[in-house]
């Protein structure tokens, strides 16, 4: 049974409960939902169906920023909050569209932009970003993002646009226009969206108001991240939506574009974008903690855990699955899954043993460059980190050692949105090249480290001096292990 | 050695191969560093009927305001983070690589690749150089 099918019936097993409650008790009224960022927001009867939903009620159930609550106490927030975080900026959007033309947004486009963006994560999986890492590596959801020419789409959206796709789900949306008398909603329309992919060639704006180079989702989690961890940031909400309009190219296309005044606040984006970057998506604990994710999740899969009686090997396990599954999962007790859940509910994190960035490596740049390509593909890492664990012997796992590079962040929205002149539509960093700024920064702050358990910590760091030497001839400096707060070579 | 082959139609060579060997066989240190400049001609390279075999992984997002591959974009950061191309200051808009560096990523590039798969990469040097060549305001 190929991949769209089994989504389906999933698909349909969540929906089958929800779909017999509104039919005999349907939603009667506007629900206010609460949010502490955004303050009391309306939502409407069909859209309470919606949210009611397994599908969307799972996602409280998935931490939006995995386990940073280690190292930022206060970031349990779920995607679920994002969820409706995301409708409500999406709504707010459309609406200053509407007020600069109030033919670019009609009423129908709203209610489906709503749905798309309630529905925009459900394809998300255990700890948001660190499960699609297993996942891109499946190879039956390899082969159809290819066959599919969605590679350049993230794992966890191509899940929510089959969700949202699927004949279930449409069939759930016909049933709400009946009990609710709204439209046709179509699932194309919202799969679309959902990816970025313009449904309507001439009007990009509409895709772009939810996935485009500034967006909804960007402005719920940079405020959402930064609240829930206790990073001051500063950023305009009310004067990018002021600012925020539609402008019609010489090709006759009517893209997302920001006025001239605008700027400032494109700024703010992209400068509090990367302050989350290096104070939070990277820190080298919260890193620590994705890897150790990342290595329960590997152990799951060697050892063939079901999750209910379902496997990782099959991609919809991944959106069958939450957190919960995960940490409450307990085997027979002389399991390794047990041991590593143990370490991370108890947080015993994963130490750095060596700090790598190129001022703490002597050698050739070219071969650092290639260590840092080979370190960045999941399955050459994987090897390494198997190679690793034979040197140091005495039966230790490659899931106990961590080369991590993390992904940079992109600073593409410089480029990528225009912002209105007098002499036409200019991308931002023509302006003021921030773009390169912002690169040049990171650049100088990016680092990757290696993680082990503190026992072992002497035997990984000689074993991984011995392997970066032997297949990079590259060798360790001081500031290595000072970064750190150590020093092997005593 | 990432090429794999198997005949030369079915030769797999990756992408951050090739663009290193491109930049190896350029015949300037110099070149616009612009994003949109750099993407656009990699798309246009990966769609060329003659090199399209170079670039089987990469991707492009053809939707945006200009195509985007975000592999092409961590490729070059890490060519950038390493130092083997330096941005130029005050602007970090210009591209810059040392002759040594150069040198040496001529000979790992003659390493990995066939003599055929070499007369690609100077055509494809060739044109990625005169499609990011620095005007003088840039110089500026």
């Amino acid at each position: 049974m190929n991949l769209e099918i089994r989504i389906d019936e999933f698909v349909r097993e969540q929906l089958i409960k929800q779909l017999k409650k509104i039919k005999s008790y349907p939603v009667n009224q506007k629900k206010i939902i609460h949010d502490p960022i955004i303050g009391s927001n309306l939502f409407l009867p069909h859209e309470i169906s919606i949210i009611d939903t397994s599908l969307i009620q799972r996602l409280r159930r998935i931490h939006q920023t995995s386990l940073a609550f280690f190292t930022f106490p206060s970031a349990t927030h779920t995607r679920f909050e994002h969820s409706l975080g995301v409708t409500i900026w999406a709504t707010k959007i459309a609406e200053s569209i509407k007020e600069y033309n109030n033919e670019l947004i009609k009423d129908n486009f709203l209610k489906e932009l709503r749905i798309a963006s309630l529905m925009h994560d459900c394809g998300h999986s255990v700890f948001s970003h660190i499960s699609e890492c297993l996942l891109a590596q499946n190879k039956e959801f390899d082969a159809f993002r290819k066959s599919n020419d969605l590679e350049e789409v993230k794992p966890h959206e191509i899940m929510s646009y089959l969700i949202v796709q699927s004949p279930s789900f449409q069939e759930f949306l016909s049933e709400i226009k009946q009990i609710y008398g709204k439209q046709n909603f179509n699932t194309d329309h919202l799969g679309d969206l959902i990816i970025g992919r313009p449904y309507d060639s001439y009007k990009k704006y509409k895709t772009q108001i939810l996935n485009g180079a500034i967006d909804a989702d960007k402005l719920d989690y940079i405020l959402r991240d930064s609240y829930s961890t206790g990073l001051k940031l500063v950023l305009d909400v009310e004067r990018i939506l002021s600012q925020i309009s539609v402008g019609k190219k010489d090709n006759g296309i009517y893209e997302l574009v920001m006025d001239l005044s605008g700027i400032s606040p494109v700024e703010q984006i992209l400068f509090s974008k990367m302050l989350l970057f290096s104070n939070m998506y990277h820190h080298q604990k919260v890193r620590a903690s994705d890897c150790m994710i990342l290595s329960l999740l590997e152990i799951a899969l060697d050892e063939e855990i079901n999750f209910s009686g379902y496997a990782l090997k099959d991609p919809v396990t991944f959106i069958r699955i939450n957190d919960n599954d995960i940490l409450t999962h307990h085997k027979k007790k002389d399991s390794y899954y047990n041991t590593y859940l143990d370490r991370i509910l108890n947080r015993n994190l994963l130490q750095r043993a060596v700090y790598l960035s190129k001022d703490s490596i002597k050698g050739n740049r070219i071969s650092y460059k290639d260590m840092l390509e080979d370190f960045s593909d999941y399955e050459t890492l994987k090897n390494a980190r198997k190679d690793i664990a034979k040197m140091i012997g005495s039966g230790v796992k490659y899931y106990d050692i961590w080369i991590d590079f993390p992904d940079p962040p992109s600073f593409k929205e410089a480029s990528q949105f225009e912002i209105r002149t007098l002499s036409g539509y200019k991308p931002f960093n023509e302006i003021f090249p921030i773009d390169k700024w912002l690169t040049s920064y990171n650049l100088f702050r990016y680092r990757g480290h290696l993680f082990c358990p503190i026992e072992i910590r002497d035997k990984t760091y000689k074993s991984f001096k011995n392997y970066i030497f032997e297949k990079y001839k590259l060798e360790l400096k001081p500031l290595a292990w000072e970064m750190c707060k150590w020093n092997p070579e005593k | 050695m990432q090429a794999c082959e198997e005949g030369k139609k079915n030769t797999f060579y990756s992408s951050r191969d090739v663009i290193g060997a491109i930049i190896a066989y350029m015949k300037v240190n110099k070149f616009d560093g612009s994003t949109k400049t750099i993407q656009n001609v990699l798309f246009e390279l990966k769609n060329h009927e003659d090199f399209k075999n170079y670039f089987d992984d990469l991707h492009f997002n053809k939707f945006l305001l200009y195509p985007y591959s975000k592999k092409l974009e961590k490729i070059i950061f890490r060519l950038n983070h390493s130092t083997v191309l330096k941005l130029s200051n005050p602007e970090y808009r210009i591209f810059e690589i040392d002759d040594e560096v150069k040198r040496n990523l001529k000979i790992i590039t003659d390493e990995k690749f066939d003599k055929d798969a070499i007369n690609d990469i100077i055509k494809m040097s060739d044109f990625f150089e005169q499609q990011t060549m620095i005007n003088k305001d840039q110089c500026l």
